[in-house]
């Protein structure tokens, strides 16, 4: 049944914000498995957030008469070879997942977005440069290129960040550039220019903001394409530095005992596995609410 | 219809998980015995046992995780471990026994002259190369000068040689180096055709194996295979047993765990503690780790730098006592590694029983540090190449250090970065480098090749070796005889631990190989992990 929007609502001003809230939450939630997907999502924010208030053992407290444990009640996922607790060690893990999700999607977001802005607005030789730029980088695969450089700047866990940060750039800058050559032809554009509006304020106040959408969906895809990077790149040596606890190093770690211990690399496998396909469908969730092409089909 | 579009959906994402789950606890599951599978014919006579005695013919396909990286001009292989490859068509000069005592190789027999500084080998007549071409001491001279050229540390003694007759050599030496004899049992003892490779080249003979061994070299597929076929006009009458010999390189060490309990291989090499730990119950294998250590592992300080915590030996004696190698080689070497209180291990003849060295003991470091001015601790770094398990032995040292209230943090290094440390010379700063060395003959090879300045094979500027030890090593090293070396070695390890606590060693580990019951005799890792015994091995049909 079609909403009706009364005289008083549309005179108040806050119809259609309020009906495109109801929209968005009722197309988003409207899903069940998006909403496990959120559910998934909280949880591991809490978990991350309250870390030691949730952890039942210091995560990388060794003991190591107690190695390689099979889990107990004290210990409910075991012990690793250095007797630390393994559930306490996800627990803690759970905040480089998100540390990482989010730094770096951020770094790439924010640099990608800048030149994908700065190459559609400007266009000609601006263009030209950031996109050859970006192409060059796009010939990279990805987890390569981040490989390459968390090799150059040195490891650990922040250069890792920045190194997958930069690795996501290309694809932002790519959507951002065509998101803005198309609003850069709508009227209220034009009509800034017309009426003197400064380049930065019509490319920040006006373009960018109605560029977002599809960027957000990218954002959410990207958090879980962030947090498996890490997890290669931890698993190839390049991430935390012992004794932290990290994801994909514990999986790593885990590797050589698979057929006596499997839960050293399975537990946290796992977790990532959830994480990740969380992020996707919370993800998809947002492209069925944010694309104009799905409007009313949903 | 929308909520059960997604209700089904949410089913089939809850089924697929199951199966997710479910495949990955099966694959956990014990495996099932596997018959291995042979490559060797089925015998139609009744089955031997190995008491009847050796049988010919098969495969001995052994699996290892890393190639080779020169197979066969020894004088440009750094790499002991790749003399494994080239053994079964290169021999040496002189092999070692179980007991580690020098046993004939190519040579027949030694004659070492103090007085005169040289040492005459005899060596074996009637022996070929696989080219058709003689084994003699123009052969021997020609190999040792081109590890000359290449300067290589083990057989720079040698000044001049001699070649007195067919099958005697004459080596004069600038001085007595008593570690020169033994090095003809590792790379530098190993003897290739001069005329193959003066015929097709250095590269061609890098990859190219033409010795005197029981096998000849048929092929070499980098980072796959390598393959060698029984070799005619061997001089052991009757050997070798075997058709051929294949090692398979496998790079994964859970990957060739699998192939080895599919029977896809019959013996596998330098495997991980926990694997052989696993396979050691199983009655159908048999495990060996070498006799003598395969490496030695220490703590290395910048005490060479005299703004360093460690530039004061109560720190480093306080490194020592902090650490527990006990329950160190427990946890991580699952009872294959050996606690080090000296730069040796127990049944050594380096061992001295007489150094007291530094028994666990956390107050003693607590109080060893506070009579160094640490009595708050102090922050370091621990220095660790990416290669498992070190990153688990630098965390269990972090935490024992922290209990002594050395903050240390542990640096995760590439082995870029690590070569120019180490080999480089570039050395480090404020911290421990965990390094090791390769015990090849003994353990005097360590501090040979690293500590001594007249040998001196690899450069550890950042750490500090006092001329008192320095002097004494080389006495002990250069001594006139072996036996004046071994009489003078006592004092060596009692100065170098006991007076200076130079470096803390903490473990020495052991190569271990595990194969089929029906594989006998191959030697693979049972003295040294460069050398076993391709003429003897056999396989049970």
């Amino acid at each position: 049944m079609a909403e009706v929007t009364t005289t008083n609502e549309i005179l108040s001003g806050n119809a259609p914000r309020t009906n495109e809230l109801r929209r968005f939450m009722r197309v988003f939630l409207g899903r069940k498995v998006v909403l496990v997907g959120v559910i998934i999502i909280l949880v591991l924010i809490i978990t991350a957030l309250f870390a030691p208030q949730i952890a039942p053992h210091d995560p990388i407290k060794q003991n190591l008469r107690i190695a390689l444990q099979s889990p107990s009640s004290e210990h409910l996922l075991g012990t690793d070879p250095l007797g630390r607790d393994i559930l306490s060690r996800i627990i803690y893990g759970s905040r480089v997942s998100l540390a990482v999700g989010f730094i770096a999607v951020g770094v790439g977001g924010v640099l990608g977005m800048t030149l994908g802005l700065l190459a559609g607005y400007f266009g000609r030789i601006v263009d030209l440069l950031i996109m050859r730029f970006i192409d060059a980088m796009m010939a990279i695969p990805p987890l390569m290129l981040a490989l390459v450089l968390g090799v150059s700047l040195g490891g650990g866990l922040n250069n890792v960040m920045i190194a997958l940060g930069i690795s996501l750039l290309p694809t932002y800058a790519r959507l951002m550039r065509g998101q803005v050559l198309a609003v850069k032809q709508a009227d209220y554009v034009k009509a800034g220019k017309v009426v003197g509006c400064s380049d930065f304020r019509i490319m920040f106040r006006h373009v960018f903001p109605n560029c977002l959408p599809p960027l957000i969906v990218l954002v959410t895809l990207n958090l879980g394409v962030a947090i498996l990077s890490e997890a290669s790149l931890s698993f190839l040596g390049l991430g935390i530095s012992p004794p932290g606890a990290a994801w994909g190093a514990m999986v790593y770690d885990g590797y050589t005992y698979l057929m006596t211990n499997p839960l050293l690399s399975f537990a946290p496998g796992i977790c990532i596995m959830l994480v990740v396909l969380a992020f996707n469908i919370v993800g998809d969730g947002l492209r069925d609410v944010l694309d104009p092409r799905l409007r009313g089909t949903i | 219809m929308k909520n059960r579009k997604a209700g089904s959906r949410l089913v089939y994402l809850g089924v697929i998980f199951c199966l997710l789950v479910s495949m990955i606890f099966s694959g956990c599951s014990s495996p099932q015995p596997v018959t291995p599978q042979r490559n060797s014919p089925v015998p139609s006579a009744p089955e031997a046992t190995p008491d009847e005695g050796p049988q010919y013919g098969g495969t001995l396909r052994i699996a290892k995780t890393e190639d080779a990286l020169v197979l066969g001009n020894p004088s440009t292989m750094f790499r002991q471990a790749c003399s494994v490859f080239g053994a079964p068509a290169i021999e040496k000069i002189v092999f070692f026994d179980s007991a580690g005592n020098l046993v004939p190789g190519l040579a027949t027999g030694w004659d070492i002259d103090s007085a005169a500084n040289t040492i005459t080998l005899t060596l074996r007549e009637g022996v070929k190369f696989h080219d058709g071409t003689d084994f003699n001491a123009d052969a021997v001279k020609w190999n040792f000068e081109k590890y000359l050229e290449q300067k290589r540390s083990e057989l720079l003694a040698i000044e001049s040689m001699d070649v007195t007759s067919e099958y005697t050599i004459v080596l004069n030496l600038s001085n007595m180096d008593n570690m020169l004899l033994p090095n003809l049992a590792n790379v530098t003892g190993m003897i290739i055709s001069p005329a193959s490779y003066e015929q097709n080249g250095a590269e061609w003979a890098e990859s190219n194996p033409v010795g005197t061994g029981p096998f000849k070299f048929v092929e070499w597929k980098r980072d796959e295979r390598i393959v060698f076929e029984r070799f005619d006009g061997y001089w052991q009458e009757g050997k070798p047993y075997l058709d051929k010999v294949e090692f398979e390189i496998i790079t994964d060490p859970m990957v060739m765990k699998a192939a080895f309990q599919r029977g896809e291989v019959d013996a596998i090499i330098e495997l991980t503690e926990n694997v052989a730990k696993e396979l050691e119950n199983v009655a159908d294998y048999r495990i060996t780790k070498t006799g003598l250590p395969m490496r030695l592992h220490g703590l290395f300080p910048d005490s060479n730098n005299p703004n360093s915590a460690y530039a004061d030996v109560r720190v480093r004696q306080a490194v020592w006592h902090a650490i527990d190698r006990d329950a160190l080689c427990h946890a991580v070497g699952l009872g294959y590694w050996e606690p080090l209180n000296q730069a040796a291990v127990k049944d050594s003849w380096v061992y001295n029983p007489k150094v007291k060295g530094y028994p666990f003991d956390q107050a003693k470091a607590k109080q060893l540090l506070a009579e160094a001015g640490f009595a708050d601790g102090f922050k370091t770094t621990i220095y660790c190449l990416n290669l498992p398990p070190l990153p688990d032995v630098a965390t269990i040292y972090q935490a024992f250090l922290q209990d002594v209230g050395i903050d240390a943090q542990i640096e995760i290094i590439d082995k870029g970065r690590f070569d120019v440390m180490v080999a480089g010379g570039g050395g480090w700063e404020d911290g421990l480098t965990i390094l090791w060395s390769s015990v090849v003959p003994n353990e005097l090879t360590v501090q040979s090749r690293l500590m001594s300045r007249k040998v001196s094979a690899a450069r550890l500027p950042s750490v500090y070796f006092p001329d008192e030890y320095q002097d004494l090593l080389d006495e002990v090293i250069f001594a006139p005889d072996y036996k004046t070396m071994q009489q003078r070695t006592p004092a060596l390890m009692e100065m170098m631990t006991d007076k200076y606590a130079l470096v803390p060693y903490m473990y020495a580990t052991n190569g271990i190989a595990a194969r089929y019951d029906y594989v006998h005799d191959d030697g693979l890792y049972e003295t040294l992990f460069s050398q076993w015994t391709p003429q003897d091995a056999w396989i049970e049909k």
